[in-house]
């Protein structure tokens, strides 16, 4: 296993990390453990969550994956795993948070409430990298900062990232960062895969010019890239099969997640959301 | 899956194993709903993608290019 550093931090990680999105709803806590106990066997230090998952995000059970989270890791050595978790962009009507009423924000209060609440779930008293999930271009970056900032120097936080982020948006946190001398975002988990290569055009510049790492998700499209949906099939308990589609749709976006494929795309749609 | 086959991976493990292999990625996140997923996707653990199979990737995004602008 290769280990990298996460942007100019004193952080290395294994270069793959175990995601959690969905233990909770497909993912029983059973099979949660026996998913997590491999990785960490395997030589995976490196695990991700969020306040909004399980997926899909839904006020009724939101917060349930990092409570799974904290149980599997209270049976191992805390020192031994880098954790990430995410707090919850705003409530807009493209999508809606599964915490605080679904009411969540970029502001002062909803960051510190979530940190909080997600410290309690995963049952530590720190968290390794800390990530705003998806990002509030209607408000200035200074706020965010300060309060990931304070975050970081009372020791709730190590170090922090964003996601979903674009590079408008990564530059501007790092300006205004740099400007008020606040911690920087050291990394970004954005969607990077054989079947989404957006990253490479402008973002991949703005993180080997500035030093920040990208952390990607869905390697393999949500599954897509497995093949398993070759040819129209519908595997059952998949998640983009047919019954899993109208559950995503009708989940907690006031608006379709679902966009019509291209006709030169031979696979079958994925999310074009934030996970 | 046709590229995987002739590198005797599974599709998986290849898509998991170039993600890693840019210089701007730390680390790839992947999932698993299923413990049987798992295997796949630690098969890429040790594994480099040789410059032939990553030019065989490169073609196949210029063939078919990503559906959602």
């Amino acid at each position: 296993m290769k280990h990298r550093r996460l942007g100019k931090s004193p952080i290395f990680v294994s270069d793959i990390c175990m995601g959690t999105m969905t233990f909770g709803t497909q993912t029983d806590e059973k099979e949660a453990f026996r998913i997590l106990d491999a990785s960490l066997d395997a030589g995976i230090n490196f695990f991700d969550t969020a306040e909004n998952y399980p997926v899909p995000p839904d006020l009724k059970y939101g917060g349930l994956t990092e409570e799974i989270f904290g149980r599997w890791m209270k049976t191992k050595d805390r020192d031994a795993i880098i954790l990430a978790t995410k707090v919850c962009g705003p409530s807009h009507g493209w999508i809606k948070g599964s915490q605080r009423a679904g009411m969540t924000a970029l502001d002062r209060h909803n960051i510190r409430r979530a940190v909080e609440a997600s410290l309690t779930r995963l049952q530590t008293d720190y968290i390794d990298l800390y990530q705003t999930h998806w990002p509030d271009h209607g408000i200035a970056y200074d706020e965010v900062m300060e309060t990931l900032d304070d975050l970081v120097r009372e020791g709730y936080v190590r170090i922090v990232g964003c996601s979903n982020e674009d590079a408008w948006g990564l530059m501007k946190s790092i300006a205004a960062s740099d400007r008020l001398g606040t911690v920087r975002y050291q990394t970004i988990q954005n969607n990077f895969s054989l079947n989404n290569r957006r990253f490479e055009d402008a973002l991949s510049k703005v993180c080997k010019e500035e030093g920040v790492s990208l952390i990607p998700y869905s390697p393999i499209g949500g599954g897509v890239l497995s093949g398993k949906y070759n040819g129209g099939a519908t595997p059952e308990g998949a998640r983009f099969s047919a019954g899993g589609r109208r559950r995503w749709r009708n989940a907690s976006s006031t608006k379709s997640r679902w966009r019509r494929p291209s006709v030169t795309c031979r696979s079958r749609p994925r999310p074009g959301s934030v996970w | 899956m046709q590229i995987a086959a002739e590198a005797g991976i599974s599709v998986v493990t290849l898509a998991t194993a170039w993600s890693k292999q840019h210089d701007f990625v730390a680390s790839t996140i992947v999932g698993a709903s299923k413990f049987d997923q798992v295997a796949d996707i630690l098969a890429a653990i040790d594994l480099e993608l040789s410059p032939e199979v990553m030019k065989a990737c490169d073609q196949v995004t210029k063939d078919i290019l990503y559906p959602m602008g």
